[in-house]
């Protein structure tokens, strides 16, 4: 079945923070509970899922390690998810599509539509909890598994005690960014520009690094006194995410972040038809499949559902000056997003364009080899030329097996002093989420790790503008650490971590 | 007066164009020389065929070039067929070493992959001179080309094809480095294309090398080429029967 008439849009994917304002089992969510149990009665037990409607066959799509420990693609239609690359939020709606449909079907209802999970909200910081459906550990709770960190199960803030600031300043970034690919290497909100989809591709986009891969990673993972991941649940890997029924509410989220950010003006990449004509297959009811390209899905009316909001987070809308519609009141209060966020973010926003290929390209001006990432001494990258013009640090070829859920990662910090100390000095923050599954090479990719790049040009100025910007870069890395309450015994002895960047390089781009 | 000012005008945009496209594309001489291998390899050809054919072609090739004459003839082909390929790389290898050395870290990368295309081809190439082999030896070696072109290993071979790993950044290790990412890249290029190029190195004069050789080009650039859903056109059945096509119309050449 390959989509080619214009579905009507006649379903609205919600909020669940809204949905559950009054109860926290609504009718959506008692339907997806029941859903979620006919596809797990669907599977056929222990061994290959087999039935495409089934829930294990449905994460499979997205990722099944196979008996080498690498990506199972012997169902072609397996270990298909994208990652770092230009076809990651494009699949990724796909699958959701694909996945409604199969709902509504085990339902018998074609008017469900799956809500949406809010959880880096930067007005609203209180509903980084999961919600309370999601959480009620029964027997027959469908949407609950012990399979996620203990923190998220018991209510409590997902991240932890990593500031919510540096999570909701990583979505500012994403939704600020004017491009949305290039194979410049530079940070772009989709990820980069690639001649071949691949399960893992290498080079994120803004939005896949944070707020994707952080909830992925700090959902799933209990953390020691260090931060170091010690018992990794199903969020916390591409071949395990898409078992927790969180998976789909947090992507739904994302799904409708890109379209917030198509609103706010930017464009995609239509031109490029090496993106817009590559066309993705999913199994779907009964049998059949269905076939979208990328052009296809760009629209979600045509797949036959809208966001109930598309308001894009204050800071970023005042950043921006696309102010967000005035809002209904609500019972909940609101935390604006403080100024100097903004006016960070106004700096930061870059020109929107739909090229995906700069008139110039970046130079390198600095690069360090074979980085530790749990090391505590600053890296410092010898710098050649003082180029100006806006500055990237590129963190290259993440690999390894062990190592903390996340890094936020600080530029110039004086030495002997912590980097926490030094807010205004942070860059961003480097997800571990994926960094297993890129580190071994599979048949779509050839082990080259996970790639993440900063737009650093605001600490840059900063450190100008005090005279400390010089011939050396240093970069600091701080585990985002695990909350003292959440620590239990058996939670001392994480893995000895181990994971690398192959180089961290220094950027300047004349945009 | 004002004609000479928008001249210059012109000329300066026209030179501020030629510098951002230079600038992007730091892998263009990688291009030129596969041009002037490609002439050069014309030449040498029409030489080659025109002076073998009372040699009898007929009979079987090999012999008609002296083992130094096949090494050179597998060098040329190695320029004009290969470096098209490793062209992205080299730009990639460019633009994402130190700007001050992107040049060098291009032509280092260049000389690790060429380096392992010569050493597995010149044994064969010069051996091969020294003995007759039967006509239809080159357009069966292709059909089994074709055969490989859509099995999995090969497959696999060619998604790899774009791996860069740089590291060093500096001095002889970033040097070291370049020529390690090339040979790495030359080698998962031998296993993806060698055996197409095989036919062209055992029977460099035969009739049907040439054209043999742009069609082979042709198919590999197709493949490689940027658009919709290249993982369901490389290495599937639609090169493969070309190669086979080919392969075909030389055995009746």
């Amino acid at each position: 079945m390959r989509m080619t008439e214009e579905a009507a849009v006649d379903r609205v994917r919600r909020n669940v923070a809204k949905l559950t304002r009054q109860e926290d089992w609504p009718e959506t969510l008692v339907a997806y509970e029941r859903a979620v149990g006919l596809m797990r009665a669907a599977d056929p037990g222990p061994g290959r899922p087999s039935v495409p409607t089934g829930w294990r066959y449905q994460a499979a799509i997205h990722g099944l390690q196979g008996p080498d420990g690498r990506a199972d693609t012997s169902d072609p239609l397996w270990s298909t998810c994208q990652h770092g690359s230009w076809f990651f939020l494009p699949w990724h709606r796909m699958y959701l599509a694909a996945f409604e449909q199969i709902v509504q079907h085990h339902l018998g209802d074609d008017s469900w539509s799956l809500p949406y999970w809010y959880s880096i909200d930067p007005d609203r910081p209180r509903r980084a909890i999961l919600p309370a459906a999601f959480r009620e550990d029964r027997v027959d709770n469908n949407l609950f598994t012990t399979e996620r960190s203990r923190r998220a199960n018991r209510g409590r803030p997902f991240y932890g005690v990593l500031p919510f600031e540096q999570l909701s300043s990583g979505l500012g970034d994403a939704l600020a960014a004017g491009r949305y690919a290039t194979a410049d290497g530079l940070a772009t909100f989709g990820g980069g520009k690639r001649a071949r989809p691949a399960f893992s591709g290498e080079e994120q986009g803004l939005l896949e690094g944070t707020p994707h891969g952080a909830v992925h990673v700090l959902v799933g993972s209990d953390l020691d006194r260090s931060g170091n991941i010690t018992r990794s649940g199903w969020m916390a890997s591409f071949f395990t995410a898409a078992l927790d029924p969180i998976f789909w509410l947090h992507h739904a989220n994302l799904d409708r972040l890109w379209q917030v950010w198509i609103d706010l003006g930017n464009p995609v990449p239509r031109r490029q038809r090496a993106w817009m004509d590559t066309t993705f297959t999913f199994p779907a009811p009964e049998g059949a499949s269905v076939t979208w390209s990328v052009a296809e899905v760009l629209d979600t009316g045509n797949l036959g559902y809208r966001y109930d909001d598309l308001d894009p987070p204050s800071g970023v809308g005042a950043a921006l000056e696309r102010p967000a519609r005035p809002r209904v009141a609500e019972d909940e209060p609101t935390t604006p997003t403080p100024q100097r966020e903004v006016l960070r973010l106004r700096r930061q926003a870059t020109r929107p364009t739909e090229e995906t290929d700069l008139p110039v390209p970046p130079r390198v001006i600095g690069a360090v080899s074979d980085v530790r990432l749990s090391s505590t001494v600053q890296v410092e990258i010898p710098l050649t030329g003082i180029d100006q013009g806006r500055t990237y640090l590129r963190v290259e070829g993440v690999t390894g097996s062990a190592g903390a859920a996340t890094y936020v990662l600080y530029l110039g910090v004086p030495t002997n002093e912590p980097p926490t100390r030094h807010p205004e000095l942070r860059v961003g923050i480097l997800t571990t989420f994926g960094v297993l599954e890129a580190s071994v090479p599979g048949d779509q990719h050839d082990g080259d790790g996970v790639t993440a790049t900063y737009d650093v040009t605001a600490v840059r100025g900063l450190l100008q503008a005090e005279g400390r910007w010089g011939d050396v870069m240093g970069v600091s890395l701080v585990a985002g650490l695990a909350e003292p309450d959440d620590l239990e015994e058996a939670d001392v002895d994480a893995p000895a971590p181990d994971m690398r960047a192959r180089r961290l390089a220094v950027l300047v781009a004349a945009l | 007066v004002s004609t000479l000012a928008v001249a210059r005008l012109a000329w300066g945009a026209r030179v501020a164009w030629l510098r951002r496209w230079h600038a992007r594309h730091p892998e263009s001489w990688v291009y030129a020389v596969a041009v002037v291998a490609g002439v050069v390899l014309l030449a040498g050809h029409g030489t080659a065929t025109h002076g073998s054919s009372s040699g009898g072609m007929h009979a079987g090739h090999g012999q008609d070039l002296t083992p130094a004459a096949a090494a050179g003839h597998w060098t040329l082909m190695v320029l004009a067929m290969m470096l098209p390929m490793a062209a992205p790389q080299t730009r990639v290898v460019a633009l994402r070493s130190l700007w001050v050395r992107r040049h060098r870290a291009g032509l280092v990368f260049v000389v690790g992959y060429v380096v392992v295309w010569l050493g597995v081809g010149l044994p064969v190439a010069t051996v091969a001179s020294a003995v007759v082999l039967p006509v239809w030896l080159g357009p069966a070696l292709l059909g089994v080309a074709a055969l490989w072109h859509v099995s999995g290993w090969r497959r696999r071979a060619l998604r790899r094809c774009g791996a860069v790993r740089l590291r060093a950044a500096r001095g002889t290790s970033a040097d070291a480095n370049c020529l390690d990412v090339g040979a790495r890249a030359g080698w998962i290029c031998v296993v993806a294309c060698g055996p197409a190029m095989l036919p062209m190195a055992l029977q460099p004069t035969a009739p049907w090398s040439l054209p043999v050789m742009v069609g082979v080009l042709g198919v590999m650039l197709a493949e490689r080429a940027p658009g919709p859903d290249p993982a369901r056109r490389m290495g599937r059945a639609g090169p493969a029967a070309a190669l086979a096509a080919i392969a075909a119309a030389a055995a009746l050449t």
